[in-house]
């Protein structure tokens, strides 16, 4: 039996004094344990919410989020869309939070935590406080405090949108080479179509606000896959594809509130 | 405009401004123009402060003084550090609490006085009191906005680790309040002082407020200048001990950044 992710009709609604805003509605999905799955859509449409859902900081209004076939209930760690490291803590420290918080011990969480840096190509930055990082660096190390509490389910929300396009590609890499190495489900939320394509083994492609599964496609790419290795001519007929889709859905975008729909 | 006194230290025309103003002072004193009881010359001034210096006197005063504040600023400034965080974090305890803040944060602490007098007596009690007081409120106040100024995103990711109690304060709270509550530190430490001082001109034998008070009476202005320079120095440092401290206690924030508690 494989372990699987499920979304069941899962709508989420914000209510305001100036109305009600339909982020989500009537979505499905599945993910596989192992899966890593990318969600597209147009900016506002409810992709941020989706992981919030997943990851239980919000309730949803209808629907529900199952998971199946797990031996225990999986862990999930999220990697904010602003990295959300605290700024009063070395990066070690803000990498061992999720571990502190869990009871580890400080010898054994700092261990693990240092670990894991080095693994990344950040452990002479341990010591350091947040804000003499790069962005790249902080992001790193946003992704290295979701990795150390060994989740089940890693949820990204645009964690590379505020970096240049070399360091982006950098960490794309390291992304992949990190996932890679130990088998684990990652639902990566991004405008970005060809990241999508680049990172996803299945892209998820969600429609204007509210949200709901338009389609899914399967990247042809396997694994290990190795981005600077040359240019894959499939991609750009799947990058086609998924824009022609997402266009109509983003000039049909409603307004930031209410309207629409 | 910058060319011409670039070479120059900074600190040499303001020096040499203040000194040419207490030369002028020292021999325009008991002239026509500059009364002698009420400007004595800076000198005069001088050798009054080495002398209660030396025979211990401004040193009783002061020590008693910083006493009085220091008591009351442990005492009213710790509460109200305790309460403000309780407040900042639980919804809950802002809407008991808030009414009664609401009423009293205006009053006048010193006006307190007399009914703390009636009360707790004449003694120190009372003094120490409604200095706790004065400090108190600037506590509370600071301690509650700095927690409640700790931005959305730290306290989701506190929420999606699944921090709480000691890890919570430690980590998320405590730090994240830390630049505001010692800016209520240093407002509390402020408003303690001239408290104290005050309370000391009404009702005590011995302090500065005290001795200010009995120079007064006696016309002996060259006491009221030496201990309100005493004052202004005892101002000034604790002022400089909170600035040093943030710098110690904050050592995440950007250089330049600790400018405003210096
Ligand atoms: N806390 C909230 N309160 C009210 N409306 C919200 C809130 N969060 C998001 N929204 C609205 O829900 C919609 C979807 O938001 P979001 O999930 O952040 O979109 P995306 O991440 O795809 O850009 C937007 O229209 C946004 O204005
Ligand atoms: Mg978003």
């Amino acid at each position: 039996m494989v372990a699987l992710l499920r979304i069941t009709d899962l709508a989420k609604a914000y209510t305001s004094p100036r109305g009600d805003v339909p982020a989500l509605a009537g979505m499905f999905l599945e993910v596989r344990g192992d899966e890593f799955v990318c969600v597209v859509g147009p900016s506002g449409c409810g992709k941020s919410t989706l992981l919030r859902l997943v990851a239980g900081l919000s309730e949803p209004t209808e629907g529900k989020v199952s998971y199946m076939n797990w031996t225990q209930a999986p862990r999930r760690a999220m990697v904010f869309q602003d990295p959300g490291l605290f700024p009063w803590l070395s990066v070690l420290d803000n990498v061992a939070f999720g571990l502190e918080t869990q009871g580890v011990a400080r010898d054994e969480r700092r261990d693990r935590a240092r670990e894991l840096l080095k693994r990344m190509g950040l452990e002479s930055f341990a010591q350091h406080y947040p804000h003499e990082l790069s962005g790249g660096m902080r992001q790193k190390a946003a992704i290295a405090r979701a990795l150390v509490v060994e989740p089940d389910i890693l949820l990204m929300d645009e964690p590379f949108r505020a970096l240049d396009a070399q360091t982006r590609l950098i960490l794309q890499e390291e992304l992949l080479r990190l996932v890679e190495e130990r088998p684990l489900m990652v639902l990566f939320v991004t405008h970005d179509i060809e990241e999508a394509i680049l990172l996803g083994d299945r892209v998820v492609v969600l429609s204007g606000r509210p949200a709901h599964v338009l389609t899914e496609v399967i990247v042809p790419l396997g694994r290990p896959r190795h981005l600077t290795e040359g240019s894959h001519p499939e991609i750009e007929e799947l990058r086609w594809r998924i824009w022609s889709l997402l266009k109509p859905e983003m000039s049909l975008a409603p307004g930031p509130r209410g309207g629409g729909a | 405009m910058r060319t011409r006194g670039a070479g120059r230290a900074r600190w040499l025309v303001p020096t040499v401004f203040w000194v040419v103003v207490l030369v002028v002072w020292e021999f325009s004193s008991g002239g026509n123009v500059v009364s002698r009881l009420f400007f004595p010359p800076p000198s005069a001034i001088a050798s009054t402060f080495v002398r209660q210096m030396r025979n211990g006197e401004m040193l009783g005063h002061l020590k008693l003084t910083m006493t009085r504040l220091a008591l009351g600023f442990a005492i009213g400034g710790s509460t109200g550090l305790l309460l403000g965080l309780w407040m900042g974090w639980s919804r809950t305890a802002r809407e008991i609490a808030s009414p009664v803040l609401a009423a009293l944060h205006p009053l006048p602490k010193l006006s307190l006085l007399p009914l703390l007098l009636v009360v707790f007596g004449l003694g120190e009690q009372s003094k120490v009191v409604v200095i706790a007081l004065s400090a108190f409120f600037p506590m509370l106040i600071n301690a509650m906005a700095g927690v409640r100024q700790i931005d959305d995103l730290t306290w989701e990711v506190a929420e999606h680790y699944h921090a709480r109690g000691m890890t919570l304060l430690r980590r998320v709270i405590l730090p994240g309040s830390l630049p505001m509550v010692l800016a209520g530190a240093q407002l509390a430490l402020n408003s303690g002082l001239t408290v104290t001082v005050a309370v000391e001109l009404l009702s005590a034998q011995k302090g500065l407020g005290a001795t200010l008070w009995l120079a007064w009476q006696t016309l002996r202005t060259t006491e009221l200048y030496a201990t309100l320079f005493v004052i202004a120095v005892l101002g000034v440092l604790t002022n400089a001990v909170l600035g040093l401290l943030s710098r110690v206690l904050i050592p995440w924030r950007a250089k330049g950044e600790h400018d405003e508690y210096a």
